[in-house]
Order: structure tokens, then sequence, then C-alpha cells
């Protein structure tokens, strides 16, 4: 039987996917029985949620994107060296 | 934002080594924004993190022809990203604060391994607009690393294979990284509640 501090252990660290089936099986069936494990990982879940919200707004402009999008793209060398677009 | 069918050309890496400019057009507008909101979520500000991602597809541009292919396209840019914060932010990672989280999360749990103290905390995190000012104030106090580690593997998606290749870290590694984030956040969360 698994405790607590393995199964919470084991999934802040992303050692799920490593882990072989009876231990995932073992740790479901843990989260299953345990509540506050379960408010563990819910926390950690929508903390994640959040951040990735907030980043997602904080770069969310179009003019500021636009911008940055054509001073990068005006760094491409355009190929016209090559003579692929040679006028006839 | 949806990716080109461009990047899908069996012949990506040649059309990429030969800085065929509509292959690398498709490669920003897939991952600019991306590397735009990590640079953010590293930590910096916004004209920084301009900079940041300009530097990195003017780099990605300029050592196309390097590009092997052998690792994915995404994968190179954010290997590039990683060296450009290092040079934007002096001391980036170079951080050696003393970990006490590993202590703090022992201290939660009783001899048997079962919680003394449980996690505890609203029912609905995200609804709430002070959280949000509160997970920002948290994000302060974690180490350079383990916060872009966050922001890879939580926003961005990457792999673990991808994060180890861009951070330059284990396995073992990250998951030490991924599980002192994590508890971080939610513990100083956690203190900003009672």
């Amino acid at each position: 039987m698994l405790t607590c501090k393995e199964v919470s252990r084991s999934i802040a660290s992303d050692q799920l996917t490593a882990a072989g089936w009876r231990r995932r099986l073992a740790i479901k069936l843990h989260l299953f029985m345990c509540r506050h494990c379960r408010e563990y990982v819910r926390q950690m879940r929508e903390i994640a949620a959040t951040v990735k919200h907030m980043l997602g707004q904080q770069t969310a402009d179009p003019d500021s994107r636009e911008r940055l999008r054509s001073s990068i793209l005006d760094t491409i060398p355009s190929g016209e060296e090559e003579g692929s677009h040679t006028p006839l | 934002m949806t990716s080109s069918p461009l990047l899908h050309d069996p012949n990506l890496a040649v059309r990429i080594r030969d800085r065929d400019p509509q292959v690398l057009t498709a490669v920003v507008d897939a991952y600019m924004n991306q590397i735009l909101r990590a640079a953010r979520g590293a930590g910096l500000n916004q004209q920084q993190a301009e900079e940041v991602t300009q530097n990195t597809f003017t780099t990605f541009i300029e050592t196309a022809p390097r590009f092997e292919g052998r690792s994915h396209v995404r994968t190179w840019i954010f290997g590039i990203f990683y060296r450009k914060i290092q040079e934007a932010r002096r001391g980036f990672a170079k951080d050696r604060r003393i970990d006490d989280i590993d202590e703090v999360f022992e201290s939660r749990f009783d001899q048997s391994g079962s919680w003394s103290r449980p996690p505890r905390g609203p029912e609905d995190i995200l609804s709430s607009k002070e959280v949000r000012l509160e997970i920002d104030d948290c994000l302060e106090t974690v180490p350079d690393r383990q916060r872009l580690a966050f922001v890879l593997r939580e926003v961005e998606g990457l792999s673990t294979k991808e994060i180890c290749k861009t951070l330059e870290v284990s396995d073992t590694n990250l998951g030490v990284m991924m599980f002192r984030v994590r508890n971080r956040l939610r513990d100083c969360l956690e203190s900003k509640w009672q």
C-alpha cells in the first residue's frame, strides 16, 4: 500500500509515465480513496492552469505581436540573390 | 497559430538549411508566441521578453544552415531561447539558494507517510483574481531554472525529453526540479490563504 507521501511525491515529480502499470494503478487507487491527495493534485493542476492563463493574457496584445513578427521576418534573407525571383 | 503544412514537409530540415523564406516564416509563425510567452513566464518584462524572442529567431535564422534535423525544430529553437535568456539576464539560473522546500514537504506527513497537515485552499482557484496576483508573487520566489522548467512543462507543454535537452539536465534532475517548483508554488499560495 502506497503512502500519501509516496503518492504526492510521484505525482509532483512527473514520475507517473515512467512508472510501471502496477504502480500507476496503485496511485490511482490511492487517489480514489484519499481526499487529501486528491486535493493536493487538484491544487497543483489548477495552479498550472492559472499560470498558463495569466501568461496567455500577458502576451495576447495583437499589435505588439505583429510588430515583433515583422521585425523578425525582416531578418530573413529574401533569397533573391540566388535568382529565384529574376523577372523574365 | 495553427501549424503550417510546410512544417510537416519531409524535407523540412533541408528547406530550413537552405533558408527557404516560406519555411522560415512558417517556423516563426508556429513558435513565436510560444517563445514570447515562455520568456514572460521566465520572469522577463514585456520589453525584455520581446528582445529575447527577437534574438532567438534572429539567431535561428542565422544558424539555420547548421540545422541538422536530428532534433525537432522546436527543440532547437528552445535551446537558442535558453541561451538568449541567460545572456539577457546575467546570473540567470546561477541561483544557489538553499532549497528548503524538501523539508517543508517532509514536515507535512507523519511517521507512517500520511498527511499530518493536509493541503488546504479555496474550492475554486482559477476564478479568483486575487489568486492570480498571489501566484505572480509566488512565482517570484521560485529559482530561475525551476521556474523555467515549470513554464516549459505546464504552459508550453514540452515533453520531458525536450525540457531535459533544453535545460541540459537529466531526467531525474528534472523530476526533482518539478517536484520543488510545484510544491513551492502550492506552499506559497497556501500560506497566503491561511
